[in-house]
């Protein structure tokens, strides 16, 4: 199980993922794994919903496991921070 | 979700996103493949929670309707707070039977926002409505989410203590949301104190909703106080408390909140979906709210909890207490108490420093010789001095702190066990039978080195009948709780009938040797007989149970044996090896299958004349109100144990009067109902065919 395209997944292995899923929720966590129908594991996780009623705190579910079929977008966090930080404020 | 920008989304702009890789990868891996990061196995991955699985996934919203967002200042009719009220009540008894914070007290949306909803907070703006004063909110609705916070958060630290256990008897799963622990008792009796002031004094709630607002505010205050209390300080202000929470319910019940339409807002402020947005991992259960008329029931049946409590707090015998005990498990009522009642029974009698507030641990051991055999600890401490023949001292020590952490300790758990869940009495009861065992070889060795013409009348001689039939008692509520937990497959009944009727024949005996040396007017000769007539009673009505459910065995001994060993496994576990002394009444397969022959050609026993025998023994108890030396307070309650065990044998008296009559006998009639009795069945023809023994074998000849 090698190619450039696995090697890329591999890459994002211990990166921050944002998981979009179906119902509207977001999962931030760090990527621990996943297999070929693409469950994707995150680790640390914190749960996002969107909404004026919702806490924009979010909820730490710990580590979970995503089934590709709820997936509606996966973003790697890149390594610049552009925003929400304090060098935003100086 | 499309109106906020990238900045808006948790996490900030600072993601690129990556679908594209996961996909083109998949494309590259074969079926099993698994890509996980270093250090990272199969294993850990296998405790993950599966978003999207509603077993699994609390957040996962399901079928929740979409609700009308929730206002927290949104004016309310005084009839629509006092709704709320029972609601919250009725929310905080599910959680005391057993279910999550996260699925009855946190759903009440008010609950999680208690520290919001000061008067200080109430914003500018709302509208005058003198049928909605403002104020309901953040003064009584404010009082009355507190006071039931507070409730729940006192509840908490009992519950907490170790008595019962979590995720068994009870949850303690706050979803890091507050229990209002930084309150203090006085600070939320105050505020109750207010909001029935502002209620009187304003006028602005007309009646009858005045009333019973203040009546709700009240019981409210009255619970707080009385879970605040320390029984052994005022036992009498203790009982005013409870006098005065039944009052104040009693006119709660006569102001009922009405039944609201769907149209009210009030239903708002609750939300059962509300688990997935707390930090909690439990999956959501959306739990039937049951009625108000329920709901107070059951604050009546906490108030008899805290009755019966201070009333044993003021109980000495620890016999009495055991009485108690068993009373509760074996009497339909009142029912099993709630978690909450049990665990602070338990840290009334023993805190985990004083049994009773007041008494060390040796008191119990003096109790124990005192209330078995009518005479104290110390006595019998110097008796065994002064006439041990034995080189070595006597092996009181061992008795008392020993390797097995002393009698008085494992009697102080075995007084606190009958408090546990049902279940976890009875796993109790199997473990302490080994140190039990223990505790009776090292009263066998102290007594083998009295002097031997000491005369079967002296109690000394029968040092090691206490820690016998203690034992004998143990095994007795394990079998029979079998039955009441419904433990037991249709073949296994059989010998469970038996060997219950062993076991009190073995007592029977044991209490026959004690009767000649006890005094015979003091409280133990006289609770001595009562137990030596109940037994009698017990084994007339176990043997003919043991012939007539005979048919239910398959009679393929092996197989019967393999859940003989597993269902008695506590009788062949390691620390019986420990002592020399043999085992009284284990539980004998051998002897089970030689007697089951036997029986069935026995000419003279007659099952129904057994239970008429039985029959007339409970009647003769019943009748002359002979229950026992320790029963006091609670002499009723044990009649009604008895007169539940002469209905038992009435409704067997149907049964055959021979053993030759056995083979015409419908098995299938014999229906074991713990509702109708824990331990003995009745005669039901309704559903007799699917009851019926369908696995008969012929007999396997038994092996060698």
């Amino acid at each position: 199980m090698s190619s450039a395209a696995v090697d890329r997944l591999k890459g994002l292995l211990c990166q921050n993922l944002r998981v979009t899923v179906a119902d509207g929720r977001i999962f931030i966590g760090s990527f621990a794994g996943t297999d070929q129908p693409l469950n994707i594991l995150l680790l640390n996780t914190d749960e996002f919903r969107l909404g004026p009623d919702e806490n924009p705190d979010g909820r730490y579910v710990g580590q979970v496991l995503i089934p590709w079929k709820l997936v509606v977008k996966a973003e790697v966090q890149t390594a610049a921070t552009t925003h929400n930080t304090l060098d935003n404020y100086f | 979700m499309e109106s906020l920008s990238l900045a808006d989304l948790p996490g900030g702009d600072n993601f690129r996103d990556v679908t594209s890789i996961f996909v083109d990868a998949a494309a590259e891996m074969e079926s099993g493949d698994l890509i996980l990061r270093d250090g990272f196995t199969l294993q850990d991955a296998m405790s993950a929670f599966e978003i999207g699985e509603p077993r699994l996934d609390s957040g996962m919203a399901g079928d929740a309707d979409p609700r009308a967002p929730f206002d927290i200042w949104a004016p309310l009719l005084p009839e629509e707070i006092c709704w709320i009220i029972d609601r919250s009540f009725t929310l905080e008894m599910l959680w005391h039977a057993g279910n999550t914070l996260a699925h009855t007290v946190f759903t009440c949306l008010y609950a999680l926002v208690a520290s919001e909803l000061h008067p200080d907070m109430l914003p500018y703006g709302l509208p005058n409505d003198a049928l909605r004063p403002v104020q309901l909110i953040p003064v009584v609705l404010r009082a009355s989410i507190c006071g039931m916070l507070k409730c729940c958060d006192l509840s908490w630290r009992e519950l907490s203590k170790g008595h019962v256990h979590d995720t068994e008897d009870w949850q303690s799963d706050k979803g890091d949301t507050s229990l209002l622990e930084g309150m203090s008792v006085q600070n939320v009796i105050a505020t109750l104190d207010g909001a029935a002031a502002w209620l009187v004094r304003s006028r602005k709630v007309p009646d009858p909703w005045a009333t019973a607002l203040v009546a709700r505010l009240n019981l409210r205050k009255a619970l707080l106080q009385i879970m605040d209390a320390n029984i052994f300080k005022a036992p009498s202000d203790f009982l005013d408390l409870i006098n005065i929470a039944r009052n104040h319910l009693k006119t709660v019940r006569a102001y009922p909140s009405p039944d609201l339409g769907p149209e009210s807002t009030a239903h708002l402020a609750f939300d059962p979906y509300i688990a997935r947005k707390l930090n909690s991992t439990v999956p959501i259960r959306v739990i039937d709210v049951p009625s108000v008329t329920k709901m107070w029931h059951s604050i009546d049946v906490l108030l008899d909890g805290w009755e019966e409590q201070r009333l044993l707090s003021l109980t000495a015998n620890v016999s009495t207490w055991e009485l108690v005990g068993h009373l509760r498990t074996w009497l339909p009522s009142p029912p099993l108490r709630t978690p909450y009642s049990r665990s602070s029974t338990q840290s009334v009698f023993y805190d985990g420093l004083l049994v009773l507030n007041k008494f060390n641990l040796t008191w119990v051991m003096d109790r124990f010789f005192f209330e078995t055999l009518g005479v104290s600890y110390q006595s019998v401490f110097h008796f065994v001095d002064r006439n041990s023949q034995s080189q070595r001292p006597p092996p009181w020590s061992d008795i008392q702190r020993g390797a097995l952490q002393g009698m008085s300790f494992l009697m102080t758990e075995y007084i606190r066990a009958l408090w546990y869940n049902p279940c976890r009495r009875r796993r109790f009861f199997m473990k302490s039978l080994v140190d039990l065992h223990i505790y009776y070889t090292r009263l066998t060795d102290i007594a083998a080195n009295l002097p031997p013409d000491l005369p079967s009348t002296n109690v000394m001689k029968h040092l090691p009948a206490c820690a016998l039939v203690w034992r004998l008692s143990v095994i007795r509520e394990v079998i029979l709780s079998g039955f009441q937990l419904e433990l037991y497959t249709s073949e296994e009944k059989p010998f469970a009938y038996w060997y219950a009727a062993q076991v009190m024949d073995a007592h029977l005996a044991c209490l026959d040797d004690m009767l000649l040396a006890v005094e015979p007017d003091s409280l133990a000769a006289r609770e001595l007989r009562f137990q030596h007539s109940l037994l009698s009673a017990l084994q007339a009505m176990a043997m003919p149970m043991f012939a007539l459910s005979m048919p239910l065995m398959s009679f393929a001994w092996r197989q019967m044996y393999a859940n003989f060993l597993r269902r008695y496994k506590w009788a062949f576990g390691r620390g019986y090896e420990l002592s020399l002394v043999p085992v009284v009444a284990a539980p004998n397969f051998d002897n089970f299958t030689d007697l089951c022959g036997r029986m069935l050609q026995d000419k003279t026993f007659s099952p129904s004349d057994s239970f008429s025998l039985a029959h007339s023994i409970l009647v003769q108890l019943i009748d002359s109100r002979a229950v026992g030396g320790y029963a006091g307070l609670w002499t009723d309650e044990r009649i009604q144990l008895l007169r539940n065990l002469a209905d038992a044998c009435q409704r067997l008296q149907n049964v055959p009067t021979s053993m030759s009559a056995l083979p015409a006998f419908d098995v299938g009639l014999l229906k074991w109902d713990p509702q109708i009795h824990p331990w003995f069945p009745v005669l039901e023809p309704e559903g007799a065919e699917q009851r019926r023994n369908k696995h008969v074998r012929r007999a396997e000849p038994y092996p060698s």
